[in-house]
């Protein structure tokens, strides 16, 4: 029996969401975008930087809007998704990691980090093995930095004394 | 200029052309399937080893680097949900969700196949129809560039499925996001907030990765039903039937993808996406694509291949890249003493022709080494989840660090990886912000540079210099609104 | 017990440490030890990166370690610039990047930086004289009929330029003002497409390098009305400054840059490969190909054209975005 009325689903707060930075958005356009420049006293650009940004935006606005008023009169079924409050906890977890993972790649160099990164997700996900965890944390950051270094010549965050460590052992 | 042709032709066929291509072929694909390794900067490193080589070797192996390099990229597409580039996006949906169904080898076969295909077609037509192509080339410019972009957004909102309104919101969320930085024309701020890491704006391939694979991984995750592989069953390879079936997509992508090629600045995205809807709107299952549809997957591949014929054609007739990879075989030609220009058939015609006889073998070679390379790649999903998972983000972290050097990226990809999950739980669909977020830039600017030609007579100067340009303006809306009726009437139900 | 378990590992570590940093200082002495970067702060395939393409797959022989490309584009340029600003200062980290960039953004942006006291040049590498092109067909066949043309229907002539102040915009600027006369400037995303706009009748005149244009100019798709110099770099088409824009006009110098503080072995070994670079007949031959000139000059001697232009540029944003 579904109600008429503002439930309180993802989808609903989504749409908030969209109305609310649309709206802030527009309000607040002269701080957010900067002037544009002149050259001869007339304007560098053709168009004024502001402009595809408030189409865009009041756009936004309105449809949000719409959808909301859509949604107050048919409101969807409240679906609580397959995961639950452990699979909710679990995706904590995980995003904390790979936050860790983003904080650390550069101070701690992608070594590292990696391999820490990549037992701790392993342990998470559930493998017990511990020869596995070794050989995947150790082993498998190593081949692609070489790979990435040596191979594709891009450079991937390492520390100084490990990179010219590598580049001892490459040149003799 | 036949016989020029002819010359060409018996150039080509050499051991050693063949054999390099093959290299490059191998390599682009291995190197295309690491997002963020772009086989842009692989090119770009092996140039100055195709000095050293002959011509007729060293420009087709780059040539082979850059053809495997995009089916390369439709592999972690497929696999784990991770495009690589913004024309691999398409691919990932139907991909990505046949993997699940135990039936990564068909979606992999299916990919290769009408890449092929359309790659082959295109190429061939280019080489018969190449002072035509250059001739039309120069009949767009930003008015007309401007216009098909608002028509191929038009076109993508509303083919996107259930409900083109929410398509249209997340539309237009992307089209903010590309706006973040500093803008195209002017390059003032916009919405930095003054922060020097957003000047440049937010950066593609941490967002493609963040906002199409962390979610799926990050679903595998939370199940936790002790799940232990993606999908347990390989699948069977792609048989016959199933490809003949989806022959008339990639036909049709074909010539999308040729036609798309021909605009200046539209490009791989524009086609695969193009392909993928033309497609949607053409079968008689429209709800299907998304869930695991192989005709998806042949429409999008078949089309983002079939670009790259026509993109030589400025390059080889005026000498003007028209992006940054037929920017690395311009120096490439140029190093070999080969001039792109007006002069380029006559002078070297024979070399031209040997080179681009030697891109369609590479199309026919590919097929050859991506079927029997299909098999190791598709394995992996047979990796237990806890040990590919941890590779998988290893991978994308390293990919989305490399496409910068900014570790600014690594948080970028997190925060949009929490926004695609949070999109995904509100059921509203990324594709279509992805779209609006690479596409908005380049209209903007289209439609910037248009405005400063028209220097103030806008009207006027539609509708006597760029008629062409108004038609489509004109089309668009009532093309989306026909799009969408169809849509309706056609999928059972409607929201 | 504890306390000395302590103090031992505290001991150990102590000293491992020492071993390995006493291990790089010495390592540092014999630069250069690991491969050098060379952040590009453009985008990839532009002429920069060819160029820099070629003197990285031969400077290696002259220093006996790799020296890697990394395209850092973004925010016209101070992306890749910013972070050698900041990099350390050990010669392993340098910026190859042209005067457009370098000199005059500072004047029309809020930098990070000070370009003049965080960078020091190790070499300019090449320069390349801009040239004004209009098509073949096209009714102006010298630079005075397209002056008079200019003149009569101020903002009618279309001028595609390469981005707002770029290696384009800022010599059209100069020529605007020098000559006054008014055009109208239409953004296209670098040379290329700028020619592009041209060949296809959308633009009325643009300018282009000699290495870009010199395939047109010889079959008759492109004509020549003017070339930035001292000398006339064709017979017979007038430089600047013989049609009334003296000064250092439409030159781009592609220069290497370190960061400030570098200390001074480490610039003059990096000089010393660069001069030698300059010699070697392989980087000749593809320059050539490439169609880019030699001209390698060592850092102090760009430092003081680096403070010319600072000055010259200063007061030419002045003039251009006053009013």
């Amino acid at each position: 029996m579904k109600k008429s009325g503002l439930q309180k689903t993802p989808e609903a707060f989504f749409t908030l969401f969209c109305v609310g930075l649309a709206g802030l958005s527009l309000a607040f356009i002269g701080s957010l975008v900067a002037a544009p420049k002149l050259l001869f006293g007339r304007s560098l650009t053709a168009i004024p930087p502001s402009m595809f940004p408030m189409i865009v935006l009041g756009l936004l606005l309105v449809l949000s809007l719409a959808l909301l008023v859509l949604h107050f009169r048919n409101p969807p079924e409240i679906d609580d998704g397959p995961n639950g409050l452990e699979g909710w906890r679990r995706g904590a977890v995980f995003f904390g990691i790979m936050t860790l993972y983003a904080l650390t790649m550069v101070p701690l160099g992608f070594l590292i980090s990696s391999a820490i990164t990549t037992a701790l997700l392993s342990w998470m996900i559930g493998n017990r093995v511990i020869w596995q965890i070794a050989i995947l944390s150790l082993v498998a950051p190593i081949l692609l930095y070489l790979a990435a270094t040596r191979l594709l010549a891009v450079s991937l965050p390492e520390l100084n004394a490990i990179e010219l460590f590598v580049a001892r052992f490459f040149n003799g | 200029m036949f016989d020029y042709f002819l010359e060409g032709f018996g150039m080509a066929l050499r051991l050693d052309t063949f054999g390099m291509m093959a290299l490059g072929l191998f390599g682009g694909m291995l190197v295309g399937a690491l997002p963020g390794f772009t086989t842009l900067m692989a090119m770009a490193i092996l140039l100055p080893i195709s000095f050293f080589l002959d011509p007729i070797v060293g420009i087709p192996f780059l040539l082979g680097i850059y053809k495997g390099g995009i089916f390369g990229g439709s592999i972690p597409a497929i696999l784990v949900s991770m495009p690589g580039t913004g024309a691999a996006v398409a691919t990932s949906r139907d991909g990505y969700a046949l993997t699940k169904k135990g039936k990564s080898r068909k979606a992999l076969d299916m990919a290769l196949f009408s890449s092929v295909f359309g790659d082959t077609m295109s190429d061939i037509f280019t080489i018969l129809m190449i002072f035509p192509i250059a001739l039309l080339v120069m009949q767009f410019g930003p008015p007309e560039l401007f216009a098909v972009l608002l028509l191929s957004l038009v076109i993508i909102a509303a083919t996107s499925g259930s409900n083109p309104l929410k398509a249209l919101i997340m539309m237009l969320l992307g089209l903010w996001l590309s706006f973040v930085g500093t803008d195209p024309l002017g390059g003032v701020e916009r919405f930095t907030f003054g922060i020097f890491d957003l000047k440049s704006g937010i950066p593609l391939l941490p967002m493609l990765i963040g906002v199409f694979a962390i979610p799926e991984v990050a679903s595998v995750v939370m199940k936790n039903e002790r799940t232990k592989q993606l999908a347990s069953v390989l699948g069977e390879r792609l048989s016959f039937k199933e490809f003949k079936a989806s022959f008339r997509t990639i036909c049709r992508s074909t010539v999308i993808g040729t036609g798309i090629g021909i605009i200046p600045g539209l490009g791989q995205v524009v086609a695969a996406m193009m392909g993928y809807s033309a497609a949607k709107n053409a079968s008689s299952h429209p709800e299907t694509f998304g869930e695991g549809e192989l005709e998806g997957v042949a429409a999008a591949e078949a089309a983002n291949n079939a670009v790259n014929g026509p993109t030589m054609v400025p390059l080889l007739t005026l000498g003007i890249p028209g992006d940054n990879v037929t920017a690395i075989l311009l120096g490439a030609f140029v190093a070999q003493g080969l001039r792109p220009g007006p002069q380029l058939f006559e002078e070297q015609g024979a070399t031209v022709f040997a080179i681009l006889v030697a891109m369609v073998f590479a199309n026919l070679m590919f097929l050859v080494i991506g079927y029997l390379s299909i098999p190791i790649f598709s394995r992996l999903v047979t990796i237990k989840v806890s040990i590919l998972i941890p590779l998988v983000i290893m991978f994308a972290f390293a990919g989305a660090f490399v496409f910068r050097s900014d570790s600014v990226d690594l948080l970028m990809l997190v925060g949009f990886g929490i926004f695609g999950i949070v999109a995904k739980a509100a059921k509203f669909d990324v594709m279509p912000m992805v779209m609006g977020f690479i596409l908005g830039p380049p209209m903007e600017y289209a439609f910037g540079q248009t405005v400063a030609m028209t220097n103030g007579e806008a009207v006027n100067f539609f509708l006597t210099e760029r008629l062409g340009a108004m038609l489509v303006l004109i089309a668009a809306p009532v093309i989306g609104y026909l799009l969408w009726r169809r849509m309706q009437t056609v999928t059972v139900g409607g929201h | 017990m504890l306390r000395s378990t302590i103090k031992k590992t505290a001991g150990l570590l102590t000293g491992a440490g020492l071993a390995l940093g006493l291990s790089v200082g010495a390592a540092m002495a014999e630069y250069p030890e690991k491969p050098i970067t060379m952040v590009i702060p453009l985008g990839a395939g532009g002429s920069h990166d060819l160029n820099a393409r070629v003197i990285t797959s031969i400077i290696p022989t002259y220093l006996n370690q790799a020296m890697i490309v990394r395209l850092t584009p973004g925010a016209g340029g101070q992306k890749g610039t910013q972070e050698v600003a900041n990099a350390a200062a050990d010669g392993y980290t340098l910026l190859f990047t042209h005067n457009y960039i370098d000199m005059l953004q500072q004047h029309v942006e809020n930098l990070p930086y000070k370009p003049g006291e965080d960078f020091v040049p190790v070499a300019r590498v090449n320069y390349a004289p801009i040239a004004v092109i209009v098509r073949g067909d096209s009714p102006y066949k010298t630079m005075d009929d397209l002056v008079a043309a200019s003149k009569a229907n101020p903002g009618g002539i279309q001028m595609a330029h390469s981005g707002n102040w770029g290696a384009l915009f800022v010599p059209a600027a100069q020529m605007m003002k020098a000559l006054d006369m008014q055009w109208n400037l239409v953004p296209y995303q670098g040379g290329g497409p700028a020619m592009q706009a041209l060949l296809s009748g959308d633009a009325d005149v643009t300018m282009g390098f000699p290495s870009t244009i010199s395939a047109q100019v010889e079959s008759g798709d492109l004509r020549v009305l003017a070339t930035a110099g001292a000398t006339r770099i064709y017979d017979d088409v007038p430089t600047f400054a013989e049609v009334g824009v003296p000064g250092d006009v439409g030159f781009m110098h592609r220069v290497v840059l370190a960061p400030a503080g570098t200390p001074q072995e480490v610039l003059d070994t990096l000089t010393a490969a660069f001069t030698a670079l300059g010699e070697d007949k392989t980087f000749t031959r593809m320059m050539g190909r490439l169609g880019e000139s030699i001209d390698i000059i060592d850092g102090p001697a760009y430092e003081a054209m680096r403070v010319e232009q600072d000055a010259a540029y200063k007061s030419l944003v002045e003039s251009l975005t006053s009013q």
